[in-house]
């Protein structure tokens, strides 16, 4: 694990609950610049990346995340952010590489919750914050079949896009994963998506088809 | 003796001055030299004519040559004959009209060859024959010298009668100075024809016939001269007008003078309440008369300064009711001085120009095509005008056109005036905008890294302890820590809500595209968001649609709660149309609504803010930004 952000406070805690959980934090950075030597030396898993930080506090992060990301192998990237602003980290999410993240900063107080995001980016996996996909789904047009899905569907939607696996969604919800499995292709067929099984795949499909919808 | 001993004498004495005069200023005009030559040829005329009194009627024989003298008397005048077809050929430079104009200048040169002949034939007959008039001579030689002087007299008939041809033809077709040049002479001729008329009625009147010859001189002078040229058209006029009124309250006078006569006491009083009467109503009529002549006589004499004179007056005849644009002085000049180059600049009381949108100019400047005129006060101009040089020679066009547009121009000059204060108030308005806009970012930012940091590391920092079970779960301090973190998270999300309100930062990294998504996300009503703008846009219009659409999303929650709410930005040509509609109860107002401080930011952006909310029919807010 690499962690950046420029609050030294957010920055300490953030390393101490990933090494309590027993992840190895191999550099705390207050910003991103020497980020690059940091991971060819360290070769980290995942870098948990601040989106504003010095020198202008705009998007440092998310240009950092592209640059990681262009890299091979390229290590996991867990974004996190003050604010709901998706926007600017959405051509992160098209191409079709696993181990992506996007988080509201005040999620990491979910300490388990957060834990487990990080350990599916780590894997490969994705984790969008919920209320980036509760944005998605209200900016839907009026006259997409999104509105055709009951509300559990929906509830499955988002944890699907969230990023979470079948067993994980059916946890969250409490009910069986026979009862999802049935939810998310009933979900599939209403919006006409092929479910290819794939964990990451699936995320990426249906953000797709999310992004598509919108206005 | 000559019975005009006078007026030759003041011939004599000024027309050599008059010469002179011409011949230094003008030195290739010819006519300067014939008015040198006409002095000294009527001299030797009214010397001669002395000497001829003298030697045959006051004292016979006592004076020698008198023979001489009677032959110099008789031929000698004849010379000055020429001079008059020449002066109406050649005025006002000293040379005929071109063309088969010049041809006329044969008739002077066939006279001085007949005159000549009578010189050289009528040497044999000098003496007392030719004292009286016409000569008692006879023979052969008196047959040739009778024959030359008919002839001459027959030329010199030619040639005025064609010397004057020319001059109308040069009046009607010269360019507009040399017609004026023309004006002036005429107008000599004219007064020097009435003086003389006038002159001629009384024995006490006689001084003005000589007055007549140094009128004309004068306006001869004035006009080859070219000194104050354009007055011309104004003199003929008031000499015209006052003429033509003068003319009216004589006949006025003695009309009103018999009828009240009559009435009061019978024909062939004079009652002193008649004369009283009469001159009372001459009095009274005299303004409305004169104006009515004045207008007359323009409509007569210069339509075309009339017209623009009139039009430029009814333009100013609709200050007051309407105010016309800055702008239709310009054009109202162009088109009545026919100059489509023509500029106005206004003088502004800190002595810079502007133009009529006010736009600081640089003032017009005199070239060789252009020359400038001032309206107002030179010391103090109200506006310059640059317009063609043509036109400073196009009579009184251009001086009645900037006497009659004075006020208006004062009018428009202060509407410009007035529009760079608008214009500066809306660049200051817009300055004030974009400082209260950087300094809620900047407050936004300064939340966001300072306490909304400090307070998520704190409730992570306690979140982490409580985790690592420092503290035994279910106890009171585990309960009290989780209520902390709560609390925290709680002011983060105030925190975060308050910022959002501010200037969202999605705003500055992704437009007005990411900041609506994201109002709309934070929306707790259901929204449609139908359009959103694909182009960036200048900080201070992301910023204002952002507002109206938070502005109306709020009112929407609160005067609209389960209304169906749609929200639309998009760019059509150059604008930027945010709409916030919804079904709710509607009959809300941009005043009732508090949303005038929006429309204050709107207008400052150069843009506007409609409501249309019609009871029971919804409400839609509507801004339209410029966005080009």
């Amino acid at each position: 694990m690499i962690v950046v952000d420029d609050s030294a406070l957010l920055r300490e805690g953030l390393a101490r609950i990933l090494t309590d959980d027993g992840m190895y934090v191999v550099a705390a950075l207050s910003s991103a610049e020497t980020l690059a030597e940091e991971v060819d030396r360290t070769q980290p898993d995942v870098v948990i990346l601040d989106i504003r930080m010095a020198p202008d506090f705009t998007d440092e992060g998310i240009r950092a995340a592209h640059l990681l990301r262009a890299r091979s192998p390229a290590p996991g990237v867990l974004l996190l952010s003050q604010h709901l602003d998706a926007g600017s980290a959405w051509p992160l999410f098209a191409d079709d590489h696993g181990g992506l993240g996007y988080l509201l900063k005040d999620r990491v107080l979910d300490i388990d919750d957060f834990l487990a995001s990080v350990r599916r980016v780590a894997n490969g996996g994705t984790a969008l914050d919920p209320q980036v996909v509760k944005q998605l789904v209200s900016l839907s047009r009026p006259t997409s079949p999104l509105h055709t899905l009951s509300e559990r569907e929906q509830q499955v939607l988002s944890l699907m896009a969230e990023g979470l696996t079948n067993p994980a969604i059916a946890q969250r919800l409490t009910v069986g994963l026979r009862t999802i499995e049935t939810h998310v292709n009933r979900v599939f067929t209403k919006l006409g998506l092929l479910n290819e099984g794939q964990e990451h795949r699936r995320v990426t499909a249906v953000l797709a088809y999310l992004r598509d919808t919108v206005v | 003796m000559h019975e005009d001993f006078g007026f030759s004498t003041v011939l004599v004495a000024t027309m050599p001055i008059l010469g002179a005069f011409v011949v230094s200023r003008h030195p290739g005009n010819r006519l300067g030299w014939l008015f040198c030559m006409y002095g000294p040829l009527r001299g030797v005329e009214v010397l001669a004519d002395v000497w001829v009194h003298h030697d045959y009627v006051v004292d016979p024989g006592s004076w020698p040559g008198g023979p001489v003298a009677t032959w110099i008397l008789f031929a000698g005048p004849l010379f000055l004959l020429p001079t008059a077809p020449l002066l109406a050929l050649w005025f006002p430079d000293g040379r005929a009209p071109p063309g088969r104009w010049r041809r006329v200048e044969l008739a002077p040169a066939a006279m001085v060859v007949l005159l000549a002949g009578v010189l050289v034939f009528s040497w044999g007959f000098r003496g007392p024959r030719l004292i009286p008039d016409p000569p008692t001579i006879d023979g052969w030689r008196a047959g040739v010298v009778l024959g030359c002087l008919l002839l001459a007299i027959l030329a010199a008939l030619v040639g005025f009668v064609l010397g004057f041809a020319a001059l109308v033809s040069r009046l009607r077709h010269a360019e507009p100075a040399v017609r004026a040049q023309l004006e002036w002479f005429l107008f000599g001729v004219g007064s020097a024809f009435a003086l003389n008329v006038v002159g001629d009625l009384g024995e006490a009147l006689a001084p003005l016939r000589l007055l007549a010859v140094v009128v004309l001189e004068v306006f001869i002078a004035v006009a080859i001269e070219r000194y104050r040229l354009w007055d011309i058209d104004r003199l003929i006029n008031r000499t015209v007008v006052y003429g033509t009124l003068t003319a009216l309250a004589a006949v006025l006078y003695a009309s009103a003078a018999i009828s009240i006569g009559l009435v009061v006491g019978g024909a062939g009083s004079r009652s002193p309440l008649a004369v009283a009467g009469a001159t009372l109503t001459i009095a009274m009529l005299f303004a409305p008369a004169r104006k009515r002549v004045q207008t007359a006589v323009d409509q007569r004499f210069d339509r075309r300064a009339f017209d623009a004179v009139a039009r430029v007056r009814e333009l100013a005849g609709r200050v007051g009711q309407d105010t016309p644009e800055p702008a239709e002085l310009q054009t109202l000049l162009r088109d009545v001085l026919r100059d489509p180059e023509l500029v106005v600049s206004f003088a502004t009381s800190n002595g810079r120009f502007i133009d009529h949108s006010g736009i600081e100019v640089a003032p017009p400047t005199t070239t060789t095509g252009q020359s400038v005129s001032v309206v107002g006060d030179p010391s103090e101009p109200i506006a310059l005008i640059g317009h063609r040089r043509s036109l400073d020679d196009d009579g009184r066009l251009l001086d009645d056109v900037l006497t009659a547009v004075r006020s208006l121009t004062d009018h428009a000059r202060l509407q410009a005036e007035l529009r760079v204060q608008l214009v500066a108030i809306q660049q200051s308005r817009a300055r004030l905008i974009d400082a209260t806009d950087a300094e809620r970012r900047r407050i936004e930012r300064d939340l966001h890294d300072g306490a909304q940091q400090r307070l998520v590391a704190l409730a992570l920092r306690v979140r982490t302890e409580q985790h690592r079970h420092t503290v035994e779960p279910g106890t009171d301090i585990d309960r009290l820590l989780s209520a902390t973190v709560d609390e925290l998270q709680a002011a983060v999300g105030e925190l975060r809500a308050m910022t959002q309100g501010l200037l969202p930062p999605a705003l500055t990294s992704g437009g007005i595209d990411s900041a609506l998504r994201e109002l709309v996300a934070r929306y707790e009503g259901k929204v449609h968001l139908l359009a959103l703008p694909h182009h960036r846009h200048t900080p201070s219009v992301e910023a204002t649609a952002w507002f109206v659409a938070s502005e109306g999303l709020t009112n929407a929650t609160k005067h609209a709660a389960h209304a169906q709410v749609t929200l639309s930005a998009a760019c059509n040509d150059g604008w930027l149309r945010v709409v916030v509609a919804d079904d709710g109860p509607g009959g809300a107002s941009l005043k009732g609504s508090g949303l005038s401080g929006l429309a204050d930011r709107v207008d400052a952006c150069g843009g506007q803010l409609y409501i249309t909310s019609v009871q029971g029919h919804g409400t839609e807010l509507i801004a339209v930004l410029s966005c080009a």
